[in-house]
Parts: structure tokens; C-alpha cells; sequence
């Protein structure tokens, strides 16, 4: 896979890709499953995933599994490729652009994080 | 072009002991949340084989302290010399559980608490808590030996109407307990969800 953070499809800031400063962790489900980010955390948005990529002949299901698969060798199946080329290409699921929008501001919560921050604002 | 080593967030379980009003298992529609606890096998087969900047035992819809083996899996990332960060409420396991803890090194652990409030209102949005027993554990992640202290201790605090007026209280209180950090933070679940109602000792999530 190439690119960088300047070729992200059109309406993507991912914070799944390597080159993101806000880079975010995968995620590890107690369903066994390994996921791209917090935000297919929830079964409900993890089926959304699943479903996408079932429609493209991609099975994320038995991809992602970590019962079946080793972490390696998940990061080279289909699904995970896809993914990470979705970045580039758009081909990705709606909650990757309403979750990674580049018009999206950091939440208050951010900014509050710091003790000094939140002081400030009384 | 930098690449950023990035961490992995494990659910050690689906299980919780609390009733957050905002939280995933409560709103959920289809409320599939009881997938049970991760495989220790697994657990520790992706310690193995893994080498993450920092291996982060957070919850989706768990709170990992309630994994039946949460001691025995932190010991073996431990040992392997993994870096963690354990997000946990904190309430509820005995202090045998505890003494447990007391006996693993965090010295690379980022240990938080997450705490909304004071013994009088902490329940309000985390439902269920007994602030007794968080003590408990504060208190033994407190005590450990320098050498084996959490590299960070973090009393983590969200800010609601009900508990806005004990932030200064609570930070008081965490650098006297013995935190090495304190952070208070907007919730950002209250701004649509959350309103007021009756005489201001009850509050209600819709």
C-alpha cells in the first residue's frame, strides 16, 4: 500500500492510518474480532462493517477472527487490505467518513483534558 | 513521511457491573453486549506475537477488572515486558483481588481511575458503584512500593451539573490520596442527551 496523509479520499482524515498524528488503537472485541478503531467497537457498527464488505465479496467475519487468525497474518487478509487501500480509494464503510471527517473539531473533551485547560474556563 | 507506532485496545470482557446511562450496553438497540470474557490462550497468544507501542485493557461494553483472570493476564504481559494502560471504575472486587494487584509490577502501567464525582454523587451517572470499595482499590494502587508503582495514576473525572462543584474537592483529594494526575473533563455524553429533572439530586438520560 503507498500514500500519505495529503492523497486521503475526498471527506477522510483517517485516524487508522500510520501517517495520522491522532493516530487511534485497534481494537481487540471481547467477541474475538479484530477491528480498525474504537468506533467499530459496538457490535451494531461492527455489523455495519461486515455487511459492506460482505457486498464486495469479503468475508471480514472470517478475516478478522482472532480465534482462527494470528494478529499477522490478519493484518494481510482481504478485509484488512481493504481498509487500508478504503483510505486512499474511499471504498469504505459511512461510519469511517462520519467518524473521520477532516471537518471534524477536536470535542471539548480534548480541549479540557488538561487540568490548566479546564481551570481556565472557570 | 512519519509513521506512528501505534497501540492495541484489548476487551478483556464484555462485563460490567455498572448501569451507565449513556454507556454502549445501555443504549444499544440490539443490546448484544454478553459475549462473555476473551480467551486467556488468546490473551496471551497475542502477547506473544504482537509488539504494540502499549497494550491498552480498556472496555467497549467491559470493564476488564471483571475478567475472572484479569491478574494472571496482566502478570504475563508483565513479565513479557509489555507496556499497559488499564482504564477501570474501579468498584466492586473484593480485597483478596486487590492484594492480588499489590503483588504485580505497574512501574510500566498507566493505571487510571475513572471516578465522576465524590462519595455522594459518583453513583449518579455510574450506577451501581460502592465508593467503599473503590477506596479499597486506591488505596493498594497506592501504596505499592515506588519500584513497582503505576508510571501514571490517574484519577479521571467527568464533569457533569451534578458533580461540577466537587472538582476542586476531588483533585484536592487525588493529590492527597496519591495520584500522580488528575483529569477533569466535560462529558461530551451530556451535551444532548442529558437533562435535569426534579429537585436536582435526580438525573435522567433520555
Amino acid at each position: 500500500m503507498s500514500g500519505n496523509n495529503e492523497n486521503f479520499a475526498p471527506g477522510l482524515m483517517p485516524r487508522c492510518s500510520k501517517h495520522s498524528e491522532r493516530r487511534l488503537p485497534e481494537v481487540l472485541s471481547a467477541t474475538g474480532y479484530l477491528k480498525p478503531c474504537c468506533y467499530y467497537s459496538t457490535s451494531e457498527e461492527f455489523e455495519q462493517l461486515v455487511e459492506y464488505f460482505k457486498d464486495r465479496g469479503i468475508d471480514a467475519i472470517g478475516d478478522l477472527d482472532v480465534n482462527k487468525n494470528a494478529i499477522p497474518e490478519i493484518k494481510k487478509s482481504a478485509t484488512w487490505k481493504a481498509i487500508q487501500e478504503g483510505i486512499y480509494n474511499g471504498n469504505l464503510p459511512k461510519m469511517c467518513f462520519r467518524k473521520c471527517s477532516p471537518d471534524e473539531t477536536l470535542p471539548s473533551t480534548i480541549e479540557a483534558k488538561n487540568w490548566e485547560a479546564y481551570d481556565g474556563k472557570g | 513521511m512519519e509513521q506512528y507506532k501505534h497501540s492495541l485496545e484489548i476487551e478483556l470482557t464484555s462485563k460490567c457491573t455498572l448501569q451507565c446511562p449513556a454507556c454502549s450496553r445501555m443504549t444499544s438497540t440490539n443490546r448484544v453486549w454478553d459475549s462473555g470474557d476473551m480467551d486467556i490462550d488468546v490473551v496471551k497468544r497475542i502477547c506473544d506475537e504482537t509488539d504494540y507501542k502499549r497494550y491498552l485493557f480498556v472496555g467497549c461494553y467491559g470493564d476488564v477488572i471483571y475478567h475472572p483472570r484479569f491478574v494472571e493476564i496482566c502478570k504475563y504481559y508483565q513479565d513479557a515486558g509489555k507496556k499497559l494502560l488499564v482504564h477501570t471504575n474501579g468498584s466492586l472486587k473484593p480485597q483478596k483481588f486487590w492484594d492480588q494487584m499489590a503483588e504485580l509490577d505497574w512501574s510500566k502501567t498507566w493505571f487510571t481511575f475513572s471516578i465522576d464525582g465524590l462519595k455522594d454523587t459518583n453513583h449518579n451517572y455510574r450506577v451501581n458503584t460502592k465508593w467503599d470499595t473503590i477506596m479499597r482499590g486506591i488505596e493498594t494502587m497506592t501504596s505499592l512500593p515506588e519500584d513497582r508503582a503505576p508510571a501514571k495514576l490517574t484519577w479521571k473525572y467527568l464533569v457533569f451539573p451534578f458533580n461540577e462543584h466537587q472538582v476542586n474537592e476531588a483533585r484536592t483529594m487525588a493529590m492527597d490520596l496519591g495520584f500522580t494526575e488528575f483529569e477533569a473533563l466535560k462529558s461530551l455524553r451530556s451535551a444532548a442527551t442529558y437533562y435535569e429533572q426534579g429537585n436536582g439530586d435526580k438525573f435522567v438520560w433520555k
